[in-house]
């Protein structure tokens, strides 16, 4: 597989370079006379732009620069040339504008032309994430108010880019700071490298999906979980199931309501598709649509409208305060009465992340559980006259506070336990752990010999190796071909084992300024599933990173012991329930 | 007192230095490892969208303030700190870049 320039085009491919570009990609791009512009157009941030010098062998003064902007918004990035059999040749979008820049040129009056790429990348303004005090939050906010949207923070060029040229556009940008002028390669925008065509002699996966025993024999998902309990783990656990709990909710004649939270949705979302469908059929369908989710808003925003011409209840939320719980409960006449089920879920309700990200889903109808659910949709519709809702779970700890307090007095529990002397441990399973309060708690605990074990994917603000931890504050992270999403507290309780799973991750902006759910789970078999899990992620010793105060992100080392890379031995570990 | 914690940003970088592992990882099939470069890139724009963004606004606006970036007197080590990390991630991701290259090529030959 080879990925040709303009330059290393043979005639024949040449030939075609120049077809596709002005039947494909002639009528998407518009090139700017930057100089001719008063004011430096407004350049497009995830866009990347081919600057362009036009120069002349007769006369070396005279030069003219341009700038066009790569369509791969509306074309692909990759584009696979005629070659001889067996090979496969690429070549890329920006090359084939580049190999054709003297046609579009051609008005003018230049024989030579150069071009380099570049990008800019603006501050979003959209999340400040709550990590810093508020005070300066608002302060921030207020200055920010007087400022143009979006100045630009980075611009990445072409290392090899004309001086000249690279001078003017700096020149016409205006950045927050210099040193975030950065030269690099030729490619850019390695973003779009996620849809690599996929040429490559096809490898066999060891990944397949499996269904859930529990719907083995039956035609119905809803039945089950009437009965039982059923954990769902995505990927390797098919997200179809949640699709059909609501299907056939909006199916069934005895389903009088369907609740649910979404922050994330699939781009022709099924989950949304089923809740038309369910309103449509006269069930009252209440959405809490979160449009504050990051990169998301506009995606949001667009449903918001679809849903509301559907006669669909849509939440907003609360100001200051992102709805992050993944939640739904369905009422259901059973005779005389009405029964709930629904779930909780640690993952976005979106059917295409499903089948990368590691999350779970608990289904189940248990009736605290899904009393809670309903304080929650009750809090989010009208916060200010049910503050106090929340307050009353009796099962689900929700955030902002209650989760705060519950960890505390887990953690104060296990230290009890150790300084009697008797085992103390917890496994925490998160995305990330930067909260100062807690982990001065773990701290804490871990120096009172409380052993705790630490799964965390992304950021971790701890020191593993602080004088008096040793031995009983271990970390790892595990970054493989799947995305670890799932949060999962262990305590192991004086053998009371206390096990949950939970939307939050332990950062301030988590516990404190979003509403998130932590699901316990006390079915003895799904304790058992999930403790399972946990072992198998903390054993994991191909995949897994040492967390260590100087973030060497060694691999955890294997010992000569036999390989377990965790995301597989799950996969062998729930086909086994088959 | 001792350093008892982990600049946020620092540690999501080491994160992001993470996926860079995996993209290196000649264990991983090809198609992945461009994808691994794919999804450390789309990252690294989203922290430069938000958080270098919000750590460049702390410089301008909070010269005077009593600054508390998250865990860290001073944003103004932590930005070097990134850029520091940044350039050195960058050329670990040539380097990747540059070794894929050149194993599909030696794909191509093997395929005949």
């Amino acid at each position: 597989m080879f990925i040709k320039t303009e330059k290393q085009l043979n005639a024949t491919q040449q030939k075609f370079v120049k077809e596709y570009f002005d039947a494909e990609v002639r009528s998407n791009i518009i090139p700017l006379m930057i100089e001719s512009i008063p004011e430096f157009p407004n350049l497009r941030d995830k866009s990347i732009y081919l600057a362009v010098q036009m120069s002349s062998a007769t006369n070396a003064y005279q030069h003219k620069f341009a700038v066009i902007e790569i369509p791969t918004r509306v074309m692909n990035r990759f584009v696979i040339l005629p070659s001889v059999a067996n090979q496969t040749q690429i070549i890329l979008l920006e090359d084939v504008i580049r190999f054709n820049l003297k046609y579009i040129f051609a008005h003018m009056d230049f024989d030579q032309f150069d071009a380099w790429i570049f990008k800019v990348t603006r501050d979003a303004e959209i999340d400040l994430d709550n990590d810093v005090n508020t005070s300066l939050i608002q302060k921030i906010e207020a200055g920010l108010k007087k400022r143009r949207k979006g100045k630009t923070v980075r611009l990445v060029y072409d290392k090899e880019m004309d001086a000249r040229l690279l001078g003017y556009l700096f020149k016409r940008q205006e950045l927050i700071s210099k040193d975030n002028v950065i030269p690099g390669g030729r490619i850019h925008n390695f973003r779009d490298f996620m849809d690599f065509p996929n040429v490559f002699p096809q490898q066999k996966s060891e990944r397949k999906i499996i269904t859930h025993t529990a719907f083995k024999d039956t035609p119905r998902v809803t039945d089950v979980v009437l009965k039982k309990d059923v954990l769902l783990s995505f990927p390797y656990h098919s997200f179809d199931a949640v699709i059909d709990l609501l299907r056939e909710a909006a199916m069934d004649a005895d389903v009088q309501s369907i609740q649910i939270t979404a922050y994330r949705l699939a781009s022709n979302s099924k989950v949304m598709n089923a809740l038309i469908n369910a309103a449509r059929n006269g069930k009252q369908v209440t959405v809490m649509l979160e449009l504050r989710a990051r990169f998301d808003e506009e995606a949001n925003l667009f449903w918001k409208n679809i849903l509301e011409e559907e006669g669909i209840k849509v939440l907003l939320g609360i100001p200051e305060m992102k709805v992050h719980a993944k939640i739904c409960v369905i009422k259901k006449k059973v005779g005389n009465r009405s029964k709930k089920y629904g779930f909780v879920s640690t993952g976005n309700l979106n059917e295409k992340t499903s089948k990368i990200y590691l999350d779970f889903c608990l289904l189940t109808s248990n009736a605290p559980i899904m009393a809670d659910v309903e304080r929650i949709f009750k809090y989010l519709e009208n916060h200010k006259e049910h503050e106090k809702v929340i307050n009353e779970c009796t099962q689900l700890i929700t955030c902002p506070t209650n989760l705060r307090t519950k960890i505390t007095e887990l953690i104060e529990f296990e230290i009890k336990q150790a300084k009697k002397g008797k085992h103390a441990e917890m496994i925490l399973k998160m995305n990330s752990l930067s909260d100062e309060i807690l982990i001065e708690q773990l701290y804490a605990a871990a120096k009172q010999g409380v052993n705790i074990k630490l799964i965390v994917r992304g950021i971790f603000c701890m020191m593993t190796d602080l004088p008096k931890l040793k031995h009983h504050l271990q970390a790892i992270s595990i970054v493989d071909e799947y995305l670890e999403h799932a949060r999962v507290f262990e305590f192991h309780h004086g053998g009371d084992e206390k096990i949950f799973i939970s939307s939050a991750d332990w950062m301030v902006r988590n516990l404190d300024h979003r509403v998130e759910a932590t699901c316990p789970i006390n079915n003895s078999s799904l304790k058992k599933e999930l403790k399972e899990i946990l072992r198998l992620q903390w054993h994991d010793n191909v995949k897994a990173r040492v967390l260590d105060n100087h973030l060497s992100n060694d691999y955890k080392p294997n010992d000569g012991q036999k390989k377990n890379r965790s995301q597989v031995e799950i996969m062998k570990y729930l086909a086994t329930k088959n | 007192m001792k350093k008892r914690f982990i600049v946020r940003d620092i540690s999501w970088l080491s994160f992001n230095g993470r996926v860079l592992q995996e993209a290196a990882d000649k264990s991983v099939p090809l198609k992945e490892r461009i994808r691994f470069l794919g999804i450390f890139s789309n990252n690294l724009d989203e922290f430069f969208r938000v958080r270098v963004a919000t750590i460049s606004r702390m410089l301008e606006f909070g010269r005077k303030a009593d600054l508390k970036m998250h865990m860290e007197k001073n944003p103004k080590r932590i930005m070097e700190e990134i850029h520091q990390i940044v350039l050195l991630q960058q050329n670990e991701f040539n380097r990747i870049w540059n070794e894929i290259i050149v194993e599909m090529k030696r794909n191509n030959v093997h395929q005949n």
